[in-house]
């Protein structure tokens, strides 16, 4: 099936159906409308080697995250991965296990492979490289220092900082923060917020960070510790749902109770947090929400030449406290409503 | 004659624009209001994520009804292809956002403009979801909010308020402040339809947002406050239904008002229907333009305190033979109605002029005078 009998179908010329697989925004939108169900019905779909050699544009985007095996960076992807087939681009995906060679090879491979553009979670490298060969980038994280480019981010530090809030109106005073050490820069801001929440509410108030690896293992031998070496601590923070699981099966197999004698809360949601036992207290992050976001953001630099030429934006995502029954709280009504 | 009327910059061809819900979710529906003759349409709220949709949405009892449906279950891409099909004419289109912080935001306003939005309605104070309302009132949360859409795009930006928001001097000058052009008040109430006894459960699963002409009254005050706490242009929503409400929301001083709840129940020939009465009754008084009217009703609301009592009573000429109906003498607690065999009687010397009974006679036979 090639262009030319789509044409003929449609009843115009080759042209405008080039048209509108270029740049639908020329084409009247009944003419459009045509002509694309035209190429439903043909299931005609466009050679797109040979549409990368014409206008110099593969119709693809690179996202580099560290850990895909991580829940949030799963969202994050099929966040970006909604709005790139919406607007018919295919999503190549580098796992960087937060190593910058690693990081260095993914963003090499964006250049030999002719991305169009390119979207990073917490660069490490440098990006004159991108820079220099015109790709457009937008990085998902929080900057560093100056906004350099395009950024968009959730506020992990704030986040924690409302969640250890939570943990100490309830009553808590020594909590421990069990966090996930794969990610330097994740780990700076969420401990940010924790010691925050903790020097802000003063007397009594006192909070230790334990740092141990992000799976339910992890959480479950850090939580065997614990608990082995003396009185539990008043609540356990974990940085994933994972965590507290592990955290969870070492507490039920000592006969500790969550929440009466150990509150526990984690700061990323999932479907789980629900089923478990007590459901789990936790903060929503709108990881899904952070790769469409991203991903916008992308196309606004590759469809508009102005955005190129203008100031970094910076978009901020607010995560969501999601209290449930595993830190004490028993009024339902903050279960219904934000705090 | 002439309806138009300007509503923050905007020529409107007349006051009637369509409130923000799933009436205008899509491109189509859009469409249909456009076609039925409203002045602007505001599109159901986006945000940047396309929101599942409850089954039921709806819950209705007897002229009572409850929404829940937040957002828009379409992509911002998806928005783009659908508005790019409507076809507007003088029809303005306005976008009604909501996000989860000011960045977001003023990106989805940005966003929206580029779409073709001629303004952008922000829509802070649903009452579906997880916002607490005493959150949505207060004036410093919705600041940084109203400030950064405003800034993200040249056309105007309002925004629609909770009656408490409404009535709330702190938070209209506020958002009057951060950039603000107009508002729209009011939303939608918190509502529970009802509890289930024997199920010991409410009749819906989550709180919904109560409209419709029972929130009539609450929406009209909310005008009459607003209008003489700030001099930002509003659009009055609640429970309009015929073109003499949309009347009486314009003497109490709106710009222009937005209906919903009425396209739900009687579909989108309501909107013709309302445009056509109003510019009847226009025609019948001699009113050249709503211009005239703006406001004509404010100036008689009077404090409680400084009305004079007068010493009116009820009055009924003759004996009334309806004995089966008896509503003037179950709602009399000051005992001046009885039953006599010849009908229901009434003794001034015991009636205090509540006016319960005159308001309330099926039959008109009652008067309140002197």
């Amino acid at each position: 099936m090639n262009i030319k009998e789509v044409a003929r179908q449609a009843g115009v010329s080759v042209a405008t159906v080039s048209r509108v697989l270029n740049h639908p925004e020329l084409v009247q939108p009944e003419t459009k409308t045509r002509v694309l169900s035209v190429m439903e019905a043909l299931h005609y779909t466009p050679n797109w080697f040979a549409r990368g050699l014409n206008l110099g544009k593969t119709r693809t985007i690179a996202l580099l995250v560290s850990n895909i095996e991580r829940g949030t960076d799963r969202d994050l992807f099929a966040g970006v991965e909604t709005v790139a087939l919406k607007k018919g681009y295919a999503t190549f995906l580098c796992n960087t296990h937060g190593s910058a060679a690693a990081e260095a090879d993914g963003l090499r491979m964006v250049q030999d492979r002719k991305a169009d553009g390119v979207l990073l979670c917490a660069p490490l490298a440098d990006l004159s490289g991108l820079h220099s060969a015109g790709i457009p980038c937008v990085s998902i994280g929080r900057p560093r220092d100056a906004l350099t480019e395009n950024c968009c981010y959730i506020n992990c530090e704030e986040g924690a900082f409302r969640m250890t809030r939570h943990l100490l109106s309830l009553g808590h005073r020594r909590l421990v923060f069990l966090l996930d050490r794969s990610d330097p820069e994740d780990l700076r801001q969420v401990a940010a917020g924790c010691r925050r929440a903790v020097l802000e509410w003063g007397g009594g108030a006192d909070g230790r960070v334990l740092l141990t690896e992000n799976s339910i293992q992890g959480g479950f031998v850090a939580a065997e510790r614990l608990l082995q070496s003396g009185p539990p601590p008043d609540a356990l923070l974990c940085d994933s749902d994972e965590l507290a699981f592990g955290v969870l099966k070492a507490a039920r197999d000592r006969g500790v109770s969550i929440p009466e004698e150990l509150g526990l809360a984690c700061l990323t949601d999932s479907p789980l947090c629900t089923i478990v036992t007590p459901a789990l207290t936790s903060l929503e992050q709108p990881a899904r929400r952070l790769g469409m976001v991203a991903a916008r953001m992308l196309f606004d630099l590759l469809e508009n030449e102005e955005f190129s030429a203008g100031v970094p934006q910076e978009i901020i995502l607010q995560p969501k406290l999601k209290i449930r029954r595993s830190c004490g709280n028993r009024a339902h009504i903050s279960e219904l409503f934000d705090e | 004659m002439s309806c138009s009327v300007e509503f923050m910059g905007l020529s409107l061809k007349h006051p009637v624009i369509v409130a923000a819900g799933p009436w205008a979710r899509d491109g189509a529906s859009i469409q249909r209001c456009v076609d039925a003759g409203a002045a602007a349409v505001v599109t159901e709220t986006i945000t940047l994520e396309a929101n599942p949709v409850l089954r039921p949405r709806l819950y209705y009892d007897r002229g009572r009804l409850f929404n829940t449906k937040l957002y828009s279950d379409l992509h911002l891409e998806q928005w783009e292809g659908e508005l790019e099909q409507v076809r507007l004419g003088q029809c303005r289109l306005i976008a009604s956002i909501w996000a989860t912080s000011p960045s977001e935001l003023a990106y989805l306003a940005a966003r929206m403009e580029r779409m073709g939005a001629h303004a952008v309605e922000i829509s802070i104070s649903a009452p579906i979801g997880t916002r607490t309302p005493a959150r949505s009132s207060d004036p410093d949360q919705v600041r940084e909010f109203v400030r950064a859409a405003a800034l993200a795009v040249d056309v105007p930006v309002m925004v629609k308020l909770s009656y408490e928001a409404a009535s709330s001097p702190a938070f209209l000058q506020a958002i009057r402040e951060a950039g603000a052009a107009g508002v729209s008040a009011i939303d939608a109430l918190r509502g529970i339809q009802g509890v289930d006894l024997d199920a010991r459960r409410p009749r819906m699963p989550t709180y919904g947002g109560y409209s419709g002409p029972s929130i009539r009254p609450v929406a009209l005050a909310a005008a009459a406050i607003l209008k003489q706490y700030s001099p930002l242009p509003l659009c009055s929503v609640g429970g309009i239904e015929t073109g003499e409400q949309v009347l009486e929301f314009l003497m109490l001083g709106a710009q222009a008002v937005q209906v919903g709840t009425v396209l739900q129940l009687e579909g989108y020939p309501a909107i013709t229907r309302i445009v056509r009465e109003l510019t009847a009754w226009m025609d019948a008084h001699g009113i050249a333009s709503p211009e005239q009217l703006r406001g004509a009703a404010l100036p008689s609301l009077t404090p409680f305190e400084d009305i004079d009592p007068q010493p009116l009573t009820a009055h009924l000429e003759t004996p009334c033979p309806v004995t089966e109906c008896g509503l003037c003498s179950a709602g009399c607690i000051y005992g001046a109605l009885s039953r006599r065999p010849e009908g229901w009687v009434l003794d001034p010397r015991l009636c205090r002029g509540c006016g319960l009974c005159a308001a309330r006679c099926p039959e008109g036979r009652i008067r309140l005078g002197w």
